[in-house]
């Protein structure tokens, strides 16, 4: 062993047993990636929509975020596999944070690697220090075509409110408000989600969410009259009775699925 | 045919084109530059109900009205514009002269820490087309391209304090242009007041255009407010108090031109519920007219009369008329 090596091998003893390493962390954000709904931008803080045509599929993701403790100027690399071993592939966002989106257990190691001069200007990548986060999210949720997605408690519920709201907007011929108003109902209903908003409460938010899209029209959309189809998706709430925040959620799909 | 085109206000003493005939004013109209306040100062036109009644269910937010008028002079309780141009030449959009800026004022005075404004609809956006001049006049070819560039910046109302002796055919086509766009258009009756003959200037006295009248304090219909069968609607258009070009202070200002603001912001509170209900913007003059009796009381002689039209904005009237039964629906 020469003295860089020796040098070298003394300088990673002292960083593994430094205190400053062990010290990585990643943080998990969990989001909405939305299919189907046309938007130009962030609908809300944690969902990532995409301009594709209908139907909408909300997919539950991880927005994963690295970071170390230690003052090394170091870098940091995510490898991810699954329950089986598999490499599990990662995609990035627009702003290069990791997306993970397979559903289930993942385990995602966090690799920090510092660059070393081992001589002669010759530098080298090691290996200072790794940690394993096991991160878990939902499975897929589409959000359903013809028929609303099933309740907990009666799955049938809001089928006729789907073709209440379908044929309603089909007789307003406005793909455009059509479109805003689904992508509306979507976020209502993601940001809704797990939210503990009374009902009444959210019936306000969406309401409020919908109403803003309908002033919101141009020129030409503001000879539409989408009355039609508030009054008849009110009169089919109404007549079949709102329960609950969970119930008014299905009730939501099913109106936001029949856009 | 091109005509000239002044502010209506009865404080311009020499508007020789307005009406044929200069208007002559009793002393209490004078301009008056009012202190400078940090709250909104009261004023009689500044009514309960807006606050009370109107206001929780629309405030004009997401509503852009247009000013097409001298031009615009920001002022602490005004917004920035939202799109601003000018068309008189060798002049920018900024308003030397003060009419446009009252009038801005008038249509939407941002509240003040008490939820107080002398505007009607505190939160519509603000839409700038200076087409007239500092000097307060301007042409029907302006006031054409006004009105056209306005309904494609998106407006949904153009509030006009401006009229000419005379119709002029484009600028006619350019309000019904404007209205193809789902834009409302409001002008000013004049300031000729009304001796048994129809003085009503133009725009206002173009069918498809509504035609604003002013009243007074006490109910009374305003001396020199014009009449004729076009009359619309009267709003309130004596010692009006509202912007002053200084930035800060306030100034109050009497005529048909402080009346019709008025009555823009109003639509703009009505559009906006209007549209958030999902119904379809109103299609023309006349479709509008066929809802006012739902919004308005009856004043002056009974009946569509022909200086207060169908009649002034009442509160409790109003609401039936803007309101759809959607509220508290979830749908």
């Amino acid at each position: 062993m020469n003295l860089h090596q020796s040098i070298l091998a003394t300088v990673l003893a002292f960083l593994f047993a430094s205190p400053g390493f062990c010290q990585l962390e990643l943080t998990v954000t969990k989001a909405w990636h939305v299919q189907g709904v046309t938007l130009s931008g962030v609908i809300a803080g944690k969902v990532i929509a995409e301009d594709v045509v209908a139907p909408i599929v909300a997919k539950q993701v991880a927005i994963l975020s690295a970071k170390s403790g230690s003052d090394l100027n170091s870098e940091l690399r995510l490898e991810a596999t699954n329950v089986n071993r598999q490499v599990v592939e990662l995609e990035r966002d627009a702003s290069g944070k990791a997306l993970l989106s397979a559903p289930g257990k993942t385990w995602v190691e966090v690799k920090e690697f510092v660059e070393l001069d081992i001589g002669n200007g010759v530098k080298r990548k090691f290996l200072a220090d790794s940690r394993v986060f096991v991160v878990e999210i939902g499975t897929s949720t589409p959000t359903p075509g013809p028929t609303p997605t099933p309740g907990p408690s009666d799955p049938n519920k809001w089928s006729k409110l789907f073709n209440v709201s379908k044929q309603a907007a089909d007789a307003l011929n406005d793909a455009s408000t059509r479109a805003k108003l689904k992508a509306a109902t979507a976020a209502a209903i993601l940001e809704l989600e797990g939210s503990g908003q009374t009902l009444e409460q959210a019936k306000a938010a969406y309401t409020a969410a919908i109403e803003l899209v309908l002033i919101s029209r141009n020129s030409a959309e503001r000879k539409v009259q989408w009355d039609t189809w508030r009054l008849a998706n009110a009169a089919e709430l109404k007549q079949v009775g709102v329960e609950s925040l969970a119930d008014y959620l299905l009730a939501l799909k099913a109106i936001g699925s029949a856009l | 045919m091109q005509y000239d085109l002044q502010p209506i206000d009865d404080n311009n003493r020499d508007c020789p084109n307005f009406g044929g005939s200069p208007i002559t004013l009793p002393p209490d109209l004078e301009v008056g530059i009012r202190s400078v306040s940090l709250q909104i100062p009261t004023a009689w036109h500044r009514f309960a109900w807006l606050k009370e009644k109107l206001w929780p269910i629309a405030t004009g937010k997401g509503i852009k009205v247009a000013v097409l008028d001298t031009g615009y002079s920001k002022h602490k309780y005004g917004p920035e514009p939202i799109a601003a141009r000018s068309f008189i030449n060798g002049q920018s959009w900024a308003d030397r002269n003060g009419h446009g800026t009252h009038c801005a004022g008038t249509v939407l005075c941002r509240r003040d820490s008490d939820g107080n404004s002398i505007g009607w609809a505190p939160d519509a956006d603000l839409i700038v087309g200076k087409v007239l001049s500092n000097e307060g006049s301007g042409g029907s070819d302006g006031i054409a391209a006004g009105i056209r560039w306005a309904a494609e910046q998106g407006a949904h109302v153009i509030s006009m304090s401006l009229g000419g002796g005379g119709p002029d055919a484009g600028t006619n086509q350019a309000i019904d242009y404007a209205w193809s766009l789902g834009c409302m258009v409001i002008a000013a009756a004049g300031n000729s007041g009304y001796n048994g003959s129809n003085s009503i200037g133009w725009p206002a006295k173009y069918s498809n255009c509504l035609c604003t009248a002013a009243y007074r304090k006490d109910g009374a219909i305003a001396n020199f407010s014009s009449g004729g069968r076009e009359v619309d609607w009267a709003f309130p258009g004596q010692n009006i108090i509202s912007f002053s070009t200084d930035g800060s202070s306030f100034q109050d200002m009497s005529g048909t031109s402080m009346a019709t603001p008025g009555s823009a912001g109003l639509a703009a509170c009505w559009v906006q519920r209007r549209l958030a209900n999902g119904q379809a913007m109103f299609a023309s003059a006349q479709d509008v007219r066929d809802h006012l009796s739902k919004a308005l009381v009856d004043a002056g002689a009974p009946g569509d009369d022909v200086r207060f039209g169908k009649g002034i904005v009442d509160g409790n009237f109003l609401m039936s008329a803007i309101l759809a039964d959607l509220t508290g629906s979830g749908a």
